[in-house]
């Protein structure tokens, strides 16, 4: 693009225009610096606060979470005890304990199977006997006295008494009170087992050996057909079977469960023509203790004391205004932290030769251009004002009276630092002060151990400390050429 | 501190990597050296950006501040001039947006370009001639000096200031056309000459 001669004129002049630079408008440039305005967390104040907040932070955060650590080991191993405590118990008290299922041999008996009658009932008076002697043998008594009295359904029985009667099988009621389950059911079983037979084969004690047999088979015929149309299985029930049964599982608390009986099967006959009916099955529905689901446990904030509060120490003739905030992690022990102003006076020199010798720098290049090298420098002194964070680790004893010791090791931690020097400047045979303010200087932010050991009085929420300190120097530094430094803090705290 | 105090004396003008590296560090010593260094500079760049002494100096303090708080971002590898540079236009510029919007617009066709003669401005003092520019509308002033000192195309200077390509140019067209007329207003013994030595050519 060719290039318009008048702009290209005009582009040289204007480039040609160079002002000079005056000291002017380097302070026009400082002072507009100066009104621009500064955040909060840029400032001084700002900064300090920061670092003060930020600490403290941390430290209760991390107390808090080893805290929380030891919390929930000690509360794992807690579950654990428990758990085993639990399992221990689940040993000692199998599932069928609460209450036992009754015994087969008088639950199961809930059907029976009519059997043709037949003269050879002595032949199975033997295989009769079974397991369930001492059952067995107090059956057979009570069968043998009343051998021709089968017991019947009440309520078949009570309309048929003249027909009983004419059989000369003098229906007698079950009139018995009801004893206990098993032995009832064995009763009633034996003493409708004249001349029924038992599907399970241990109750059936048939006294067919009786003089009366062939009248008493007879009834029994009318009877079963009776109940047959009476039945819906056209099996008749046993005397109070069902209603024993029923109430028996009702008996049985939810936490076995329940009996499921299946009918019985027959799968054949055995060696004495004698029908054999398969084993029955029964289901116990058994609920085994289970240990109940630990609950979450909800989120609850700790409660930690909490003190803040405000103080002053002395040392060297200086006072040191701080403030502080402790948070307890223990009974007795806890982290403190907050802001402290000090104060160090560095040592005097008369010249700046005397400077120079014992500091290795020199002054007048240091302070240019306030020291003049002209002029002849005297009574130099320097004051360095230290932004620390103390951090703490309390320790309380109880003692009498309310009184508590109060042990702590921590350190200063340096944040920021400012220095004023100062010295005098003599010009014909005048001298005149002169002060050089360095607002901000290196400074090493871990450089000490403070040990101190004080006393403490509570009254309510209100406490009050005094405690001497000893800082230790672990670096020596030229804003600090003290390696030990002693002094006392009184402090004025109360607790949340 | 024996390291710091010793920094604040060790600054000389030509080393400008230990001027720049002393000003991320926030030292005030070298920042009145990089200040004063580049003053004259900087202070060229936003007299012509600027309607006054005044709001020049605002602008270059401004600019100034900008770069004392961004040069942990300046590359030691690319020349500083450019990068101050680009921050004093760019200072320049935010400030007159906020005051002044680059709306001025004139229709292309209808700008005269007048007939204007190259040496007249030669005779011109370089102050003078700023002092001209100075009068200059915001956003005339600006697209010319973009145009012509710093070396932008239209393109660029539309992106910049956030306007149309047209506007750009209408806008560098009127701004020359006003500088004309200016220097024309206030220097017409140089036409009178300018004119003779035509005819006595002829």
């Amino acid at each position: 693009m060719k290039t318009d001669p008048f702009d290209e004129t005009l582009r040289k002049k204007i480039e040609s225009i160079e002002p000079i630079f005056h000291e002017d408008d380097w302070q026009r440039f400082t002072a507009f610096v100066g009104t621009q305005p500064i955040p909060f967390w840029k400032s001084f104040w700002g900064k300090a606060s920061m670092y003060a907040v930020g600490t403290t932070a941390f430290t209760g955060l991390l107390i808090y979470n080893i805290n929380q650590h030891y919390d929930q080991k000690a509360l794992l191993q807690k579950v654990q005890t428990l758990t085993q405590q639990i399992d221990n118990l689940q040993r000692q008290q199998p599932p069928s304990q609460p209450r036992q299922a009754p015994a087969p041999d008088t639950v199961y008996v809930t059907r029976y199977l009519p059997t043709p009658v037949a003269d050879d009932s002595d032949a199975s008076q033997e295989p009769t006997r079974n397991n369930a002697q001492a059952e067995t043998e107090t059956t057979q008594l009570a069968t043998e006295n009343t051998p021709q009295k089968p017991t019947r359904n009440n309520t078949q029985d009570e309309d048929k008494p003249t027909q009983l009667a004419a059989d000369n099988t003098l229906p007698k009621p079950l009139t018995s009170p009801q004893p206990e389950p098993r032995t009832a059911l064995g009763k009633t079983s034996e003493a409708t087992n004249a001349d029924y037979k038992f599907a399970n084969g241990t109750a059936t004690n048939q006294r067919h050996g009786q003089p009366s047999a062939g009248a008493y088979h007879k009834s029994t015929k009318q009877r079963t057909s009776k109940n047959r149309q009476t039945t819906n299985g056209g099996f008749d029930e046993p005397v109070g079977g069902n209603e024993l049964v029923n109430n028996q599982l009702a008996a049985l608390p939810p936490v076995v469960g329940s009996l499921q009986i299946e009918p019985l099967a027959i799968i054949g006959l055995d060696s004495s023509n004698r029908m054999k009916v398969a084993e029955p099955k029964i289901f116990v529905q058994t609920t085994y203790y289970e240990a109940p689901k630990t609950p979450k446990l909800p989120f609850v904030w700790p409660k930690f004391t909490v003190r803040a509060g405000i103080g002053a120490g002395l040392s060297a003739g200086y006072v040191v205004p701080n403030f502080t905030a402790e948070l307890f992690v223990g009974k007795r022990i806890s982290v403190s932290s907050g802001l402290r102003i000090s104060y160090f006076s560095t040592e005097k020199y008369f010249t700046d030769e005397q400077f120079f010798k014992r500091r290795q720098e020199d002054f007048r290049k240091m302070h240019a251009p306030k020291a003049p090298p002209t002029q002849e420098i005297l009574n130099i002194s320097e004051r360095v004002h230290l932004v620390q964070i103390p951090v703490r680790l309390n320790y309380y004893q109880p003692l009498r009276s309310g009184f508590w010791l109060v042990g702590a090791v921590g350190t200063n931690l340096d944040i920021y630092g400012s220095k004023r020097v100062k010295f005098d400047l003599r010009a014909n045979r005048s001298e005149f002060e002169q002060v050089v303010n360095i607002d901000k200087f290196p400074i090493v932010p871990l450089n000490n151990i403070t040990f101190s050991i004080g006393l403490e009085k509570r009254f309510g929420r209100v406490v009050i400390q005094a405690s001497p300190y000893w800082i230790l120097q672990t670096q020596r530094l030229p804003y600090k050429m003290k390696s030990n430094n002693f002094g006392s803090d009184f402090k004025l705290l109360y607790q949340f | 501190m024996s390291l710091f105090l010793k920094k604040q004396n060790q600054f000389n003008d030509d080393d400008l990597a230990n001027i720049v590296g002393a000003c991320k560090e926030q030292n005030p010593h070298a920042q009145r050296a990089l200040f004063k260094l580049f003053f004259s500079y900087g202070k060229s760049i936003c007299l012509r950006y600027s309607g006054s002494q005044e709001e020049a100096e605002e602008v270059i303090n401004d600019g100034f501040l900008k770069v004392f708080n961004n040069i942990h971002k300046y590359d030691p590898q690319q020349p500083f001039k450019a990068w101050l540079r680009t921050i004093l236009v760019n200072t320049c510029i935010d400030y007159y947006r906020r005051r002044d919007k680059y709306t001025y617009q004139l229709d292309i066709e209808r700008v005269e370009s007048p007939v204007f003669e190259e040496n007249v401005l030669d005779k011109i003092a370089a102050d003078e001639i700023l002092a001209m520019v100075q009068k200059l509308p915001t956003s005339y002033r600006t697209v010319f000096m973009l145009y012509v000192v710093d070396g932008y195309s239209h393109r660029e200077i539309a992106d910049l200031l956030h306007i149309n390509e047209g506007t750009s140019r209408s806008n560098f067209l009127k701004a020359r056309g006003k500088l004309q007329e200016m220097i024309r207003i206030n220097y017409p013994h140089l036409y009178a000459m300018s004119l003779t030595k035509k005819i006595n050519e002829n």
